[in-house]
């Protein structure tokens, strides 16, 4: 069922309608949230702030077939309001610590930085998702919000125009810059493709 | 197709958003241009490094909605459904009213529901029945009327008797009254009366006897054998 008879269903009293909703955007919208702002707890507080206002609004929603757009933009507001709320520019620190593959607890920027950790060590799963949220937070927010929509989200460059209410050449190049810096923070992070384990 | 050019349509390329007639010129561009093609290859070696960062589960579900929708949202959300917003219901059914009530005025309608079942009556027969109806009231009216007629009949001629009833006891009551009094003013009367005579007769004598002594002094003589003459008294 599409989004937009789940969303008349409930307006036509059917609760359960929206508990669907819900259940089907949830993972979606806690991930990219998560990947915006970084932190679990900030990720999982906004999400319910998300589908609170959701909620409190659908009513207002003129066109149903619109609702993945407006969503969108009800937890980017969210996030803008959090990241607002901890002062929180991107960040360029690398501090941090890592579980390395023999479970010794290190810091990030030592274990870039250690001799030891040959190429051929891969990193836990945990660890490279730790090193590309770090990336990404060394990157502009709106660039990052485009890489994020894009990559994990899987909208395409259009939707993301309309969500963030921005030209798409402006919602392309943001991405194609983003990517570009993305690298280069990686790069200053001394990750290399022998990290990520790429199959090119 | 130039390297300026090329920027421009790599995310594209990257993400399969690109039209096949721009596909076709970047993958001859990338062929022929080396500076291109390492651009290219960063961009998409990073790409797959965003990849490596999969979906997580959090850990509870986070939302979930008992509350139920009141009647009135929930009609206004089924209004919504059809593209009508709650103004334009509203004008709508007072217009469907206001052209009923002119309706089944200018028809002179009347729809009466008896023994399960609707009976909608227009223009003649209503008139037919009005007079029917007329007539009946009539006739119930001057039924009443005589009812009431009777009925305050009655009230009168019990009041009246009762008026009656009760003057008679007063007057009744009042002649005993009087009958009392004048009993008790004749027997004061009669006693006052004994008791003058009484006093007078009591006088009488007290003058007699005073007259026999006057007498008796005035005729005394020596020698004189007195009058014969006697004041008879007690």
């Amino acid at each position: 069922m599409e989004d937009d008879s789940l969303i008349n269903q409930y307006l036509s009293g059917d609760v359960r309608a929206f508990n669907h909703l819900v259940n089907r955007w949830e993972l979606k919208i806690y991930n990219f949230i998560f990947k915006v702002l970084g932190k679990r707890e900030d990720a999982k507080d906004a999400t319910q702030q998300t589908f609170i206002k959701v909620y409190k609004n659908l009513r207002k929603l003129k066109n149903p077939n619109k609702f993945s757009p407006w969503i969108y933009q009800i937890a980017m507001n969210i996030c803008r309001d959090q990241m607002r709320k901890d002062k929180r520019a991107p960040s360029t620190s690398i501090h941090g610590k890592i579980r390395t593959s023999n479970g010794e607890e290190m810091e990030l920027a030592d274990f870039l930085s250690d001799d030891s950790a040959s190429p051929e060590d891969s990193l836990y799963q945990g660890e490279v998702v730790e090193i590309i949220r770090r990336g990404l937070n060394m990157i502009p927010v709106e660039q990052r919000t485009v890489i994020i929509m894009k990559e994990y989200q899987g909208l395409k460059f259009r939707e993301i125009a309309e969500i963030l209410e921005e030209p798409l050449n402006t919602v392309k190049s943001r991405m194609y810059y983003g990517l570009t810096a993305l690298r280069k923070a990686l790069a200053d992070l001394e990750i290399d493709k022998e990290v990520f384990q790429y199959e090119l | 197709m130039n390297c300026k050019k090329m920027e421009e349509v790599f995310v594209d390329l990257i993400y399969e958003e690109v039209s096949k007639e721009d596909e076709e010129l970047a993958k001859y561009h990338l062929l022929s241009c080396k500076s291109c093609a390492k651009k290219f290859n960063k961009l998409k070696e990073t790409t797959t490094a965003l990849a490596r960062w999969t979906e997580e589960q959090p850990e509870t579900n986070l939302v979930f909605i008992e509350e139920k929708v009141p009647l009135m949202e929930r009609l206004i959300g089924k209004l919504d459904q059809f593209g009508i917003t709650p103004q334009r219901f509203v004008f709508g059914a007072l217009t469907f009213i206001f052209i009923l009530v002119l309706f089944t005025g200018i028809m002179r309608t009347e729809a009466v529901y008896q023994n399960g079942e609707w009976e909608i009556s227009f223009g003649d027969k209503l008139k037919r029945d009005e007079i029917r109806n007329e007539n009946a009231v009539l006739a119930e009216f001057k039924k009443l009327q005589k009812e009431n007629l009777l009925f305050m009949n009655s009230i009168l001629l019990n009041s009246e008797r009762r008026l009656r009833e009760e003057n008679m006891n007063s007057v009744s009551i009042l002649a005993n009254e009087f009958a009392k009094q004048r009993q008790q003013d004749l027997f004061l009367i009669g006693s006052s009366i004994n008791k003058l005579a009484q006093r007078n007769q009591d006088r009488q004598l007290q003058t007699n006897r005073m007259l026999n002594e006057l007498f008796r002094l005035s005729s005394y003589q020596p020698g004189y054998q007195g009058s014969s003459r006697k004041i008879e008294g007690n």
